[in-house]
């Protein structure tokens, strides 16, 4: 009998539907605006720093348990190997120059 | 001559209302900006030849706008039930009123998405949370202005600046007004580079403009591969209302991470979100009749969306500058900016205004990581408000 004397009186209290008014107030306070708004603002913080607090500690917490995991590969993304340059050109034909001296003078003393 | 004068009067010129021509004139607009301008063109062409076809006027009687559902029909004289098939139309949009086509979106964006450069700098992910601040303050505006809180709550989420997420909680918790914030999201998205600048350079010294960020530092593959389990759990605890896009967010981003499903990936990436895009953009469009669409409530939530973005814009800036009065690093406060969560529109204006002031700082990368906390935020707002309102 009290439970549902207070379901009426709660039912009663709670506006279910209600009397929207064009730009008042009143349409804020009504339905619960301010209270949804601060709430969900603070859940979508909440969740960011839970996430900025993990993506924080994930890198020592992997570093502290690394040794009992496996190799992961991780992918190539040094530097790319250097390209050749007009001063390669010119050791290039250095040596080319210098194994040709060589040769030509093996044959001149045989 | 009767046939011929019958046929006459379902033509489109004779059912023509001034509404139509005005939508479809719109959709022209539309189609414009995306060809001219570049603005979002994979969003707006479709969404505007969409709108021109919405706007044809139908003949009496035949299934053809998006609102003509099939469905089973009891015949009491005959005791017989028909199936009376809807328009093709009507079963595109199904995966926007049914809200499947967001969360497919979210698995693509999530499988291109690299997170590293937020996971390189942690306290930048504060900024996505700070522009959420724009959904909630819209809420209020909405709800003073005498819309109901659920339909006040979809209208907030335009401020997300998040198409998929705005269609998902509309199609959730205000279906009627579906169309109109659909529009009025992917309009500000186009938009960001007109909206955005003015706000920062208003909230900004010349002197913060100039801030330039520390070099990153490298994210090993086992973090970026733990992240998207970590951080899915951490959003869906909180807010299990967002399992739905937040999981798929974050299961396109495992697929991408792991690089044992690259084939999946690459799918989810590509080929899938192209379809996917061209279906949502053409339907939402389709579904902007003007009987529906032309209505008082349209304007205000067009006004109520551009109030949205500008305090989502102003919140992440200000916020980043409340961070610098406690930071050694100052952080260039224009990055606030991208914690509104139009990947990449908006990491893209922070690196125009600031190379404005100085044209060898390189925001991109560092505006990059308020960018997708940005989304990330976003759909746990919209997960919350969906939890709450529903």
């Amino acid at each position: 009998m009290v439970p549902d004397l207070i379901i009426l009186l709660l039912a009663q209290a709670i506006p279910t539907d209600p009397p929207l008014t064009s730009f008042r107030w009143f349409n804020v306070t009504s339905q619960n605006g301010i209270p949804i708004a601060m709430l969900g603002m603070v859940i979508v913080f909440s969740a960011l720093v839970l996430i900025s607090l993990a993506i924080t500690a994930l890198p020592r917490l992997l570093n502290a348990i690394s040794p009992y995991l496996p190799q992961v590969e991780e992918p190539h993304d040094g530097p790319p190997p250097a390209e050749s340059t007009a001063g390669d050109e010119e050791a290039v034909i250095a040596a080319i120059g210098f194994v040709l001296h060589s040769e030509m003078q093996k044959a001149m003393k045989k | 001559m009767e046939i011929l004068t019958q046929f006459l009067n379902t033509t489109g010129f004779a059912q023509m209302t001034w509404g139509n021509a005005i939508m479809i004139l719109i959709g022209m607009v539309f189609i414009s900006l995306a060809i001219i301008k570049h603005y979002e063109p994979l969003l707006l062409l479709p969404i505007g030849f969409g709108m021109i076809v919405g706007n044809i006027p139908i003949v009496p009687g035949m299934a053809l706008s998006v609102y003509d559902e099939g469905g089973m029909t009891l015949d009491l004289g005959n005791q017989a039930v028909t199936y009376n098939p809807g328009s093709v139309l009507s079963y595109i949009y199904y995966g926007v009123s049914q809200g499947i086509f967001p969360p497919l979106i979210f698995l693509g964006i999530g499988a291109m998405t690299d997170f590293s450069t937020m996971m390189s700098n942690p306290k930048l992910v504060l900024l996505g949370a700070a522009a959420q601040v724009g959904i909630f303050l819209t809420l209020i505006g909405a709800m003073f202005l005498g819309f109901l809180a659920p339909q006040a709550a979809a209208i907030g989420i335009i401020g997300g600046a998040d198409g998929p997420t705005a269609i998902f909680l509309a199609s959730r918790l205000a279906p009627e007004l579906l169309g109109a914030i659909a529009i009025a999201a992917y309009s500000y998205m186009a938009l960001v580079p007109v909206i955005q600048p003015p706000i920062m350079k208003l909230l900004t010294t010349r002197e913060e403009r100039l801030i330039r960020m520390k070099p990153p530092r490298r994210v090993s593959k086992r973090e970026k591969i733990i992240f998207p389990v970590v951080a899915f759990l951490i959003c869906t605890m909180i807010a299990p209302g967002s399992i739905v896009l937040i999981g798929m967010l974050f299961f396109g981003n495992l697929m991408k991470e792991s690089m044992v499903t690259e084939r999946l990936a690459v799918t989810a990436r590509t080929v899938m979100i192209d379809i996917v895009t061209i279906l949502l953009g053409f339907a939402v469009g389709a579904s902007t009749q003007a009987q529906r669409f032309l209505q008082y409530d349209s304007l205000l939530i067009f006004g109520l969306g551009a109030l949205s973005f500008a305090v989502a814009t102003a919140g992440g800036v200000l916020f980043a500058k409340l961070m610098n009065l406690f930071l050694q690093d100052k952080i260039n406060p224009l990055l606030g900016a991208a914690g509104v969560s139009a990947v990449p529109d908006s990491a893209r204006v922070v690196q125009m205004v600031g190379q404005e002031e100085d044209p060898h700082n390189f925001l991109l990368m560092h505006a990059m990581a308020p960018n997708v906390a940005g989304v990330i935020g976003s759909a746990v707002a919209a997960g919350v408000l969906w939890s709450v309102l529903l």
